[in-house]
C-alpha cells in the first residue's frame, strides 16, 4: 500500500509491501500516480517490452536509481515503464526490472529527481519506504 | 526533545542567530534573516535543521546563512548560502540544488501597459504556442552532439553567435553568459540525452515567462540605469538548466556519496553529502555545474529571443533590452574578505542572488503578484559573500495549495484582477497559488530594511505563461 505524504516545496510518498520486489513495483505505481493523477493502466495497455539493470551499494541508492530511471523513460521517450517483474540480487547489490512501455496522455507533474532527503527504506521487519521527489 | 527555536536569539529587527549549540557538530552559528512575520513562518523546524546542518560541513566560514525566503529544501535550506575555504572545505551538489542555474532574465521596453494589453488575446497565445511549456522534454532546439557540446562549454555566447541575441545581451548576463572552466566531459550521456531537446523550453513547476508593467520606482536613478520606465511593460523569464542539470546532480550525488568515506567525511543528512573542493570528485563536480549552468543560460538565451521575435510581430521595431540574467542556485569560486583575511571561497547560493555593489538583483514573485528588482550592496559582500533572497518562498504543499485554491479559482481570481494566464496544466496552477507562497514584499522588505540589497522598482504582471 503506499500514500502521498506532504512537504513544503515537493510530495513524497511512503509504502509498506510484503517483499522488497513488490515495494518497488509499488514506488513505480505512486510515481505513475503523481505524474498522471491517473491509476496504472493494465499491462495489456503497454506496447513494447522493456528490460534494465540497476546496480547500486546500498538499498538508497538502488531506491533512488529506481525511480530514477523511470523518470528518465518519462523525460526522453514520453513514456512510462510499467514493471511486470522486479528481481532484486543481494551480492552485489542489483535490480533487474521487465516491463512494457505505455505512452501516458498526458504528463503534468515535472518531478526532477527523487531525492536522499528524508528517505527511509529497509527491509525488516517489514519493507517500508519513505522518499521524498524534487518536483 | 529541545526545539531548535530555543537556540534562536533575536539580533535586530531583521537578523536572528541560531546558536552553534542547536546541534551537535556546528562549527558556526546560523544566520536567519527575518523579521517578525517570517519568524512566525518557520513554526516547522525542518529548514532550521537544515540551515544547522549545513554549519557542520568541513571548511564553513562565517555563518550558516539563510535569507527571508527560506523553506525546507534537500540538504541546504532553500534560501541557504554557505562559503567554504577553497583549501580545507567542501562543494556539495545539496548546496545547489537539482535545477543547477535555475535563474531570471528580466527584459525592457518601452511599450506602454495600455498598448501590451490592446494586444493581449493575441500576443499571450502567440507567445505560449512558440515557447514548449511543461514537464516532459522536446520541443526545444534539437541540438546535435557537436551542438550540444558547444552549448555547455560557451553557454549564452553560443545561442549569440548562433543568431539568438546580441553581444549587448552578453554584458548583461551575469559572466558574460558563460562560465569559464566548465568541464563539459564530466556531463554524463544521461544529462546529454534528457538536454538534447530542451534548449529554448521553459518547463514546468514555479518557471514562468510573466509580462509585467513597471509599477512604482523606489530608486529612479537605479531603476533609470537599467532601463526601467514606469507605466512601461517588461518580460521576466524563469527557469533553469532543465532535465540536463537534474541529472547532473543525480549523477553527482551518487559520486559524492560514494567519495566521502574516502575523505572521511561524515554528514547528518545525506543529501549534503560533498566532497572537497580540491578533490578529483569536486573538481569534476564544478566543472559539470557550470557546464549546466552554461546550458541554463543558452536556454533562458533561447527563449529571450523567441519573445522578441513574437513582440517585434505586435510591436515591430521596438527593443526589448536585457536588463540582467542571474542564477539563484549556483555555487561560485568567489575572493571574499571575511574577519580581515581575504580567501579564495566556495560560494554555495541554493534559492539565493549574487548581491554584489551595482548589480541589479531580480526577485521572482509568486504568479499574480508583484516581482521586484533591486540593487547589490556592499554591505551584502561584508555580511553574506554577496548574497541576497531569491523569491517569494513556499509557505504550503502543492496538495495543500490545490485544496485551498483549485485552478478554476484561480483563473477566474486572476482575471477578475486583469491578470491573462495561459497555462498547460490547471492543476500546475493551483499548486503554484500565490497563497502557497510567503507575501514576496515582506520579503524583500527584510533584505531591504538589512542593507543586502536594495529597491529600485516594483513589477505588477498582467500576463502569466506557467508550464
Amino acid at each position: 500500500m503506499w500514500k502521498t505524504i506532504e512537504h513544503t516545496a515537493d510530495a513524497g510518498f511512503e509504502i509498506t509491501a510484503d517483499s522488497l520486489e513488490v515495494l518497488f513495483l509499488q514506488a513505480a505505481e505512486a510515481l505513475y500516480s503523481l505524474c498522471s493523477d491517473e491509476s496504472p493502466p493494465p499491462e495489456s495497455a503497454g506496447g513494447k517490452t522493456e528490460h534494465f539493470e540497476i546496480d547500486a551499494v546500498d538499498l538508497e541508492e538502488l531506491v533512488v536509481s529506481w525511480i530514477n530511471e523511470l523518470l528518465f523513460f518519462l523525460e526522453t521517450r514520453e513514456t512510462f515503464f510499467l514493471p511486470t517483474a522486479v528481481r532484486i540480487s543481494e551480492e552485489p547489490l542489483s535490480l533487474y526490472a521487465e516491463g512494457v512501455l505505455f505512452r501516458p496522455p498526458k504528463v503534468r507533474i515535472p518531478v526532477k529527481s527523487a531525492t536522499y532527503g528524508g528517505l527511509v527504506i529497509r527491509n525488516i521487519p517489514i519493507p517500508f519506504l519513505r522518499i521524498f521527489l524534487d518536483m | 526533545m529541545i526545539s531548535l527555536h530555543t537556540f534562536l536569539e533575536r539580533i535586530d529587527d531583521n537578523r536572528l542567530l541560531l546558536r552553534p549549540s542547536a546541534v551537535e557538530g556546528m562549527r558556526v552559528p546560523g544566520m536567519i534573516f527575518a523579521d517578525t512575520y517570517i519568524e512566525s513562518q518557520l513554526e516547522n523546524e525542518n529548514a532550521l535543521l537544515q540551515v544547522a546542518n549545513v554549519a557542520t560541513l568541513p571548511g564553513i566560514v562565517g555563518f550558516s546563512f539563510a535569507m527571508p525566503d527560506i523553506h525546507w529544501g534537500y540538504g541546504f535550506p532553500i534560501g541557504g548560502v554557505a562559503a567554504f575555504d577553497v583549501d580545507d572545505g567542501i562543494i556539495s551538489p545539496g548546496g545547489v540544488g537539482y535545477d543547477i542555474s535555475c535563474g531570471v532574465r528580466l527584459l525592457t521596453s518601452r511599450i506602454l501597459e495600455k498598448d501590451a494589453k490592446k494586444t493581449m488575446e493575441r500576443l499571450l497565445p502567440s507567445l505560449f504556442s512558440t515557447i514548449p511549456t511543461g514537464a516532459v522534454s522536446g520541443g526545444g532546439r534539437k541540438l546535435s552532439p557537436r551542438e550540444l557540446e558547444k552549448v555547455l562549454e560557451e553557454g549564452a555566447r553560443w545561442a549569440v553567435r548562433s543568431g539568438f541575441g546580441t553581444d549587448g545581451d552578453l554584458d548583461r548576463i551575469e559572466e558574460g553568459g558563460c562560465l569559464r572552466d566548465a568541464i563539459s566531459s564530466a556531463i554524463s550521456d544521461r544529462a546529454r540525452e534528457r538536454g538534447r531537446t530542451q534548449l529554448g523550453t521553459l518547463g514546468s513547476g514555479n518557471h514562468f515567462l510573466e509580462i509585467q508593467v513597471v509599477d512604482e520606482i523606489f530608486d529612479r536613478e537605479e531603476s533609470s540605469r537599467m532601463g526601467l520606465e514606469h507605466g512601461c511593460i517588461v518580460i521576466m523569464i524563469h527557469c533553469g538548466s532543465r532535465g540536463l542539470g537534474h541529472q547532473v546532480c543525480d549523477d553527482f550525488l551518487k559520486v559524492m556519496r560514494r567519495a566521502m568515506g574516502r575523505y572521511r567525511i561524515d554528514v547528518p543528512d545525506r543529501q549534503l553529502c560533498c566532497a572537497p573542493v580540491k578533490s578529483e570528485e569536486g573538481q569534476a563536480y564544478i566543472g559539470a555545474m557550470r557546464s549546466a549552468a552554461n546550458f541554463a543560460m543558452a536556454n533562458r538565451q533561447m527563449i529571450a529571443d523567441k519573445v522578441r521575435h513574437v513582440f517585434n510581430v505586435f510591436f515591430p521595431g521596438e527593443p526589448l533590452r536585457t536588463v540582467q540574467d542571474v542564477s539563484h542556485n549556483l555555487a561560485h569560486i568567489e575572493k571574499h574578505e571575511w574577519e580581515g583575511k581575504k580567501s579564495l571561497l566556495c560560494v554555495h547560493r541554493k534559492g539565493a542572488t549574487r548581491s554584489f555593489a551595482g548589480q541589479p538583483v531580480l526577485i521572482p514573485g509568486s504568479m499574480g503578484t508583484s516581482s521586484y528588482v533591486l540593487v547589490g550592496t556592499s554591505r551584502a559582500e561584508k555580511e553574506t559573500f554577496g548574497s541576497t533572497c531569491h523569491g517569494a518562498g513556499r509557505l504550503m504543499s502543492r496538495s495543500e495549495a490545490v485544496k485551498k485554491m483549485p485552478g478554476k479559482e484561480l483563473l477566474q481570481k486572476m482575471s477578475n484582477a486583469g491578470i491573462s494566464i495561459m497555462a498547460d496544466s490547471l492543476r500546475t496552477l493551483g499548486e503554484e497559488a500565490p497563497e502557497a507562497y510567503k507575501d514576496v514584499s515582506n520579503v524583500v522588505e527584510v533584505v531591504h530594511r538589512a542593507g543586502l540589497s536594495l529597491k529600485a522598482a516594483k513589477l505588477r504582471p498582467i500576463a502569466v505563461m506557467k508550464g
